[in-house]
């Protein structure tokens, strides 16, 4: 394996593992931020309800 | 322990840490002091072998023998210990099974890999949306499925397959179910015909003897499936790209309640399918992982047919017209394997990324990706945020059952007229009335499942009899009496809008037990009623599933002794 494809594969993999990086950043605020998408029914006693 | 066996062993330490922190990280309050109860997790604060939890004098007992297992450990080491400690085993093999499984495809496989494999076994939307309805028995089938498709690939695959079907057994009917189809697919992709005969006559052997619990009383009362089940429990869509793009992603259970949060978002979404994508890649790519690429697949290609429109007209035929087909009807939980086949993938593509050479910023990614399950799902952890709480039982509840426990043989109507509570000392969450678990006497309730779209009917002719006769203006306990009731316990707390939650009580009735939560009574023996379902079958079936755990349990130890000569 000569260093010029070496240092493109550590290239590579450090893009791969930033856009996971940001992906995941990005992931876990939206998933905190986003409203509750199920209808949550109160004061059935239903068995598909919350 | 040995040299040997320490050497054995060390491989699992990692993945056993991450494991436990994960299954502690994901129960969390479930775990506390009391007990979980929620939706379909009933489990008495005080161990009884009622007639409920043994199967006797039920149409189509449900709960074997997977509660006599739950009460046998209560016996030994107390109920709410007992749950807590079931939960923790369930969970931990969730995460242990693909695992063990990843190590027989991936000789040396790094403890980073092994413990990414651990995490996506437990931390996925399969889990929580199982977990959200209490389903233990479900996970329990998940967490066997990877030992067990392990086991199918091993070099004498006979006895320990044979053993992992023993032990789903424990669970009943769903365990059964899920275990047994991918592992037989298994052995039949991994070895010549020939040679996959005596491991599947094995696995099948075992499996039809530990069923017998359940299936002899379904058969024997042949009560058919509601077709409109099928329906209802067609798998649904929990993110933003169909149903069968979920089932990819290990989501889609039908009930749209237990969906965690995260999936109908697009990001989360996205990342979840481009990972289920990546790890199926990796598994075909990694030519020891095909075949149980391809018994999974299989898995997922039945359960997505469940769903896609058109098919599941033929799949609801199927549910309705075979016996048993009400076992089908939630096909989601077959896709265990393919559960655990995501966590293998997952796995080998950490350790792809891992072993690059010189490869810093990839080990970075194989990091990170280990920890995407954790990423992609923040909101289950914590007892699935919180709402996974375990609480105590009222005192006067536990005593009402013990009155009535102890009082003459009789017929308990259990009323308000529906089988799952808002009980408030339960943080008012969704949960099966306790009283057929905390009362040693035969139990009538509504055993019909009330959704949001309509009512799944139950099997139990009494239970509908009396369903009919409150709908036509019958007071419940004049139905009850009618159906050969005994004694009336009303669940004073189930909420006082509740179907039957304001009978009235005749006046020769005697009071037998009274406090905040409960009140129970005593109508006088009842006129005796042809319709009492036979405990015969369920008898027959109990000798039977317990010859067959015995005769698994004895090879397994014959084969301990000899290899310890």
């Amino acid at each position: 394996m000569n260093s010029s494809s070496s240092s493109a594969k550590a290239l590579g993999g450090s893009f791969l593992a930033g856009v996971l990086l940001a992906l995941f950043g990005v992931i876990g605020g939206v998933g905190a931020i986003t409203p509750d998408a199920n209808g949550k029914p109160a004061n059935l006693t239903q068995y598909d309800s919350n | 322990m040995t040299g040997a066996a320490l050497a054995r062993c060390r491989p699992y330490a990692a993945p056993l840490a991450t494991a436990l922190a994960a299954a502690l990280l994901l129960l969390g309050p479930a775990l506390g002091p009391g007990l979980l109860l929620a939706v379909d997790l009933g489990w008495s604060p005080d161990p009884r072998f009622t007639p409920f939890v043994t199967g006797t004098g039920m149409v189509a007992p449900r709960a074997v023998p997977s509660d006599a297992a739950g009460v046998l450990l209560g016996l030994l080491i107390g109920a709410s210990a007992a749950q807590k400690l079931t939960l923790l085993l369930i969970v931990l093999g969730c995460g242990l099974g693909p695992v063990t499984l990843a190590r027989r495809l991936r000789p040396g496989i790094s403890p980073l890999a092994t413990s990414a494999v651990a995490v996506a076994g437990m931390w996925n939307p399969f889990v929580a949306e199982r977990l959200a309805v209490g389903q233990w028995t479900v996970l329990l089938g998940l967490a066997i499925v990877g030992f067990a498709l392990r086991a199918a690939l091993g070099p004498q695959p006979t006895l320990p397959v044979a053993a992992c079907i023993a032990l789903a057994g424990v669970g009943g009917a769903n365990t059964l179910v899920m275990v047994l189809p991918p592992v037989l697919l298994a052995l039949l992709l991994t070895r010549p015909y020939a040679a996959s005969l005596r491991p599947i006559a094995a696995a099948l052997g075992t499996g039809v003897g530990v069923a017998a619990v359940w299936a002899v009383p379904a058969l024997i009362a042949a009560a058919p499936a509601d077709p409109a089940g099928a329906e209802a429990f067609r798998p649904a869509s929990d993110t933003p790209f169909g149903a069968a793009l979920s089932l990819v992603s290990g989501g889609g259970m039908w009930n749209a309640a237990t969906h965690p949060d995260a999936r109908a978002a697009l990001l989360p979404a996205a990342a979840a399918t481009a990972l289920a994508v990546l790890a199926t890649v990796a598994a075909w790519r990694h030519r020891p992982a095909r075949a149980v690429l391809t018994a999974a697949g299989m898995m997922l290609v039945l359960v997505v047919i469940s769903a896609a429109p058109g098919l599941d007209r033929a799949w609801s035929a199927i549910v309705g017209a075979l016996p048993g087909g009400g076992l089908l009807r939630d096909a989601q939980k077959l896709l265990a394997a393919w559960i655990v086949l995501l966590a293998v993938g997952l796995g080998l593509v950490v350790e792809a990324l891992f072993r690059r050479p010189r490869g810093g910023p990839a080990a970075v990614g194989a990091v990170a990706l280990a920890l995407a399950p954790l990423a992609i799902l923040p909101g289950i952890g914590w007892g699935l945020g919180g709402t996974l709480r375990a609480h105590a039982v009222p005192v006067d509840l536990r005593a009402t059952a013990t009155v009535l426990s102890d009082a003459p043989p009789g017929l308990v109507g259990v009323l308000p007229w529906n089988q799952y509570r808002r009980y408030p000392w339960n943080g008012e969450r969704l949960a099966l009335s306790l009283a057929p678990r905390m009362v040693d006497q035969p139990v009538l309730q509504n055993d019909a499942l009330p959704l949001r779209g309509g009512t799944i009917a139950g099997e139990d002719a009494r239970a509908a009899a009396v369903s009919a006769a409150i709908a036509e203006g019958v007071d419940p306990v004049a139905a009850l009496r009618a159906q050969g009731v005994r004694y009336v316990l009303i669940e004073a707390d189930a909420g006082t809008d509740a179907v039957g939650s304001q009978a009235t009580i005749p006046a020769g009735a005697r009071v037998i037990a009274q406090g905040e939560s409960a009140r129970a009574y005593d109508l006088g023996p009842a006129p005796a009623i042809a319709t009492q379902p036979a405990s015969g079958p369920v008898r027959v079936g109990w000798i039977v599933t317990s010859a067959a755990w015995m005769l698994v349990l004895g090879w397994v130890l014959v084969r301990v002794v000899r290899r310890a000569r």
